[in-house]
């Protein structure tokens, strides 16, 4: 087993802690006096400033403890929960990241003007907060509670708890043994004592939640008040509260609490249910057994005939468990879409307050799996897509008001599994694109004639085109003509395709189409010349002849005629420069992106071929009608097509050739 | 028949299962058992749920379980800091202490 790096897994572990209060932050901007989302954001908090100190993460600590410190307040109905606090706190989590990924050089000043606004927001929501707000103090608590059984053995002492307790006042403690099973029944490292305790005192109910932070998800407990003092009872002032609460000190870094936490592996990870390596550990067993058998008949005399059928036998046996491995180690790597999703709300969020327009995101199927490889390289060209739909599809509210719709714009996004591919949408109810702008701008860049007849696909893909930007004003948004193309290039890299659908005045739909997983492809193997090249099988419409008579008669004219439409080819013989002669028997390939198609024409078609893709070296990246290579069964290289590439090849010898007339 | 088991210097949640072997083993060879707790200096909560537990099992059995002497020190201080000295019962009390609280 490896050793871990701790500063590297706590990283991993403050990332998750930072994911979660973020998506508690914005839960809470829409359902601003949810107890529980508050909470959750506390103990978020409270959490990273403890494991933050424990770990030498000192600004962290100290930053977060401020930030806590100020939250606690909302905590304790001192001061209400605002959407100005919300977007504080979350502008100091992302200052939190800083201080995580770096040492805390240089941040200073961005973290006193974050606290500073902090403040403020603080003090303005609490001047709105109604007096009454803060809780009458009850005389004292009584509680009981059981520790998780597994609480000792996994490092909780119920002394420290207990000592905690006596801490906060006055307190009475009586263990309760009625649920001690006898020994027979005893699993020695459980706990099976339970405490009633009775506090008195200036006690919160959060103090006592405080003390069980870390073990509170899993344990009995129960909290009642003890007695509620009469309606004049003294009120703490947010100052005096205040003050009680900077001498609090990090609680993790002084019980070790934090360290209760798991740590999780550090670096690039993923997370992999439990039953699904329980599948690939049968999956290698079986394939062990068969490796026995094999062993045996390798050394067996048995008879030719009876060995030739056992070798038979195993190596139909050793093709289906090799189908199932992959099958079961591709699962290993997927993770759901919300993992992609959930990054999205932020930035939602934040559009939504730059922008000054109301926006709603809504999400489906986010248990959708994709490789976790895709969701990564997914983010950034969705991040764009995203903020186009929030700055240039939606309208401002009064637009919209005005255009009969409702005030909040909708941006949704789903994702769903099509066979091998995973459908990705954006879709916005905004304006939709404007097909005049488009085709002025496609004019006056020169990528369409003045007047010249184009589809309205071909006219939307124009968007595409690098520098093509129809926004009138360029916000620090979106708007600068960069992004697009980067999106589709990005799309393609993937082995994946974009479709844009828009309607006038009711808004735009971005399709991605992805490919479920990178590493492995179905592949349709082919031979031009004396080299093997594989096309992804999902690329591929259909197989034809190309007689002699045909590649003779479409010499100088790579055209054939598809259902009454023409299809471009490419001799894939000229363009890799095999020197060979054509077979006489050539067939074309035809494959598709989208709704382009382009034949190629090889010389034999081999068969459907199961591709595990090697990317190209260093020295071949550059070339860009390969996609990558793979190890052929008899140790033979094979080059993967890019069809992406190809397809455009296709296309710019249809557009030249048109061009000539 | 009357056994006598000397306690190791140390029970805790890391020797629980030994130590509650070593009882059960006890409880399987019949009779009466004394606890010598004299070499007992590490302790934690562990070892006070084992020892409520064999109780009840002994008591099951109609069979005795007793400390040969007093709970010392550590002990008591575990039971003061765990809340078992709060309202303790005759039992109890007999039990870990013989039937005086320790001053």
């Amino acid at each position: 087993m490896s050793t871990q790096d701790p500063i590297a897994a706590f990283r991993v572990e403050a990332g998750d802690l930072l994911d979660q209060i973020e998506q508690g932050l914005l839960d809470l901007g829409h359902r601003l006096d949810d107890r529980g989302l508050i909470d959750e954001v506390f103990r978020g908090l409270h959490t990273l400033k403890g494991s933050g100190a424990m770990f030498g993460f000192n600004a962290l600590a100290d930053f977060t403890h401020h930030c806590e410190t100020a939250f606690d307040r909302v905590r304790k109905g001192l001061a209400p929960a605002t959407q100005e606090l919300v977007a504080v706190i979350l502008s100091a989590r992302d200052h939190m990241r800083a201080l995580i990924e770096g040492d805390g050089a240089g941040l200073e000043s961005a973290g006193a003007a974050i606290l500073a606004q902090l403040q403020a927001a603080i003090d303005g929501a609490s001047g709105e907060a109604p007096a009454a707000v803060a809780p009458a103090a009850p005389k004292g608590w009584r509680l009981f509670f059981r520790l998780p059984a597994e609480a000792m053995a996994n490092g909780t002492n119920p002394l420290m708890l207990l000592d905690e307790l006596r801490d906060l006042g006055e307190c009475r403690i009586v263990a309760r043994t009625d649920t001690i099973p006898p020994l027979a029944e005893l699993v020695p490292t459980e706990c099976h004592i339970g405490w009633d305790v009775e506090l008195r005192g200036d006690i919160s109910r959060d103090d006592i939640d405080d003390v069980f932070i870390f073990v509170m998800d899993d344990m009995e407990l129960t909290i009642e008040p003890l007695e509620v003092e009469a309606s004049d009872a003294p009120v703490q002032t947010p100052a005096e509260e205040a003050a009680a609460l900077v001498v609090d000190v990090p609680m993790a870094a002084q019980d070790g609490a934090a360290s209760r936490t798991p740590a999780k592996p550090a670096g690039e990870s993923v997370r992999v249910p439990a039953e699904r390596l329980d599948e690939l550990m049968d999956r290698v067993g079986e394939l062990v057994i068969v490796q026995s058998r094999l062993s045996q008949l390798a050394s067996g005399h048995g008879s030719a005939v009876g060995n030739e059928l056992a070798l038979r036998s195993i190596s139909e046996e050793i093709e289906r468990l090799a189908g199932e491995l992959r099958d079961t180690m591709m699962v290993l790597r997927m993770v759901p879409v919300a993992s992609l999703f959930s990054r999205f709300r932020r930035l939602v969020h934040d559009l939504a307050r730059e922008t000054g327009k109301t926006i709603e995101l809504s999400t489906e199927g986010e248990t959708t799996e994709v490789d976790k490889t895709m969701i990564e390289r997914l983010a950034d060209p969705m991040v764009h897509l995203i903020r186009n739909a929030c700055d240039h599809g939606l309208e401002t509210p009064e637009d919209r008001l005005a255009a009969g719709k409702p005030a909040a714009g909708q941006v949704h996004l789903s994702a769903h599994q099509a066979g091998g591919e995973v459908l990705i949408t954006i879709r916005d109810d905004g304006r939709g694109i404007d097909r005049a702008r488009v085709r002025a701008k496609a004019e006056s860049q020169g990528l369409i004639q003045p007047g010249q007849s184009i589809s309205d696909h071909d006219l939307l893909q124009m968007i595409f085109h690098p520098g093509f930007s129809t926004a009138a004003q360029v916000t620090n948004l979106s708007g600068r003509g960069v992004g697009m193309d980067v999106v589709k290039r990005t799309i393609e890299s993937l082995r994946g395709a974009i479709d844009i659908t828009s309607a006038p005045g009711e808004g735009s739909t971005v399709v991605l189409r992805i490919p479920l997983t990178l590493a492995i492809i179905d592949g349709l193997l082919v031979r031009v010349g004396e080299g093997r090249y594989v096309i992804p099988l999902g690329a591929v419409e259909e197989c034809l002849e190309l007689s002699l008579e045909e590649d003779l008669r479409s010499r100088g004219r790579s055209f054939i005629t598809l259902r009454d439409r023409l299809v471009p080819f490419l001799r894939l013989r000229e363009i890799f420069d095999t020197g060979t002669r054509p077979d006489p028997h050539q067939k074309i390939v035809v494959i598709a992106t989208g709704s382009e198609r382009v034949g190629l024409v090889v010389d034999q078609i081999i068969g459907s071929h199961q591709t595990v893709i090697k990317s190209m070296s260093p020295l071949h990246r550059d070339v860009a009608t390969f996609a990558g290579a793979t190890i052929l069964g008899d140790g033979g290289v094979a080059l993967i097509l890019d069809v992406a590439q190809l397809v455009m090849l296709g296309q710019n010898q249809e557009e030249r050739l048109r061009a000539a007339g | 028949m009357r056994q006598s088991l000397v306690v190791p210097n140390s029970v805790t949640v890391r020797s629980a299962r030994q130590f509650a072997a070593i009882l059960s083993a006890e409880y399987d060879a019949e009779g009466d058992l004394d606890l010598e707790l004299s070499a007992l200096n590490e302790v934690d909560l562990a070892f006070i749920e084992i020892l409520y537990s064999a109780r009840d099992q002994w008591a099951r059995a109609g069979r005795d379980l007793r400390l040969a002497h007093p709970a010392g020190d550590a002990v008591a201080a575990l039971l003061e800091r765990a809340g078992f000295l709060t309202d303790i019962t005759p039992q109890d009390l007999e039990f870990w202490f013989h039937g005086d609280l320790p001053q």
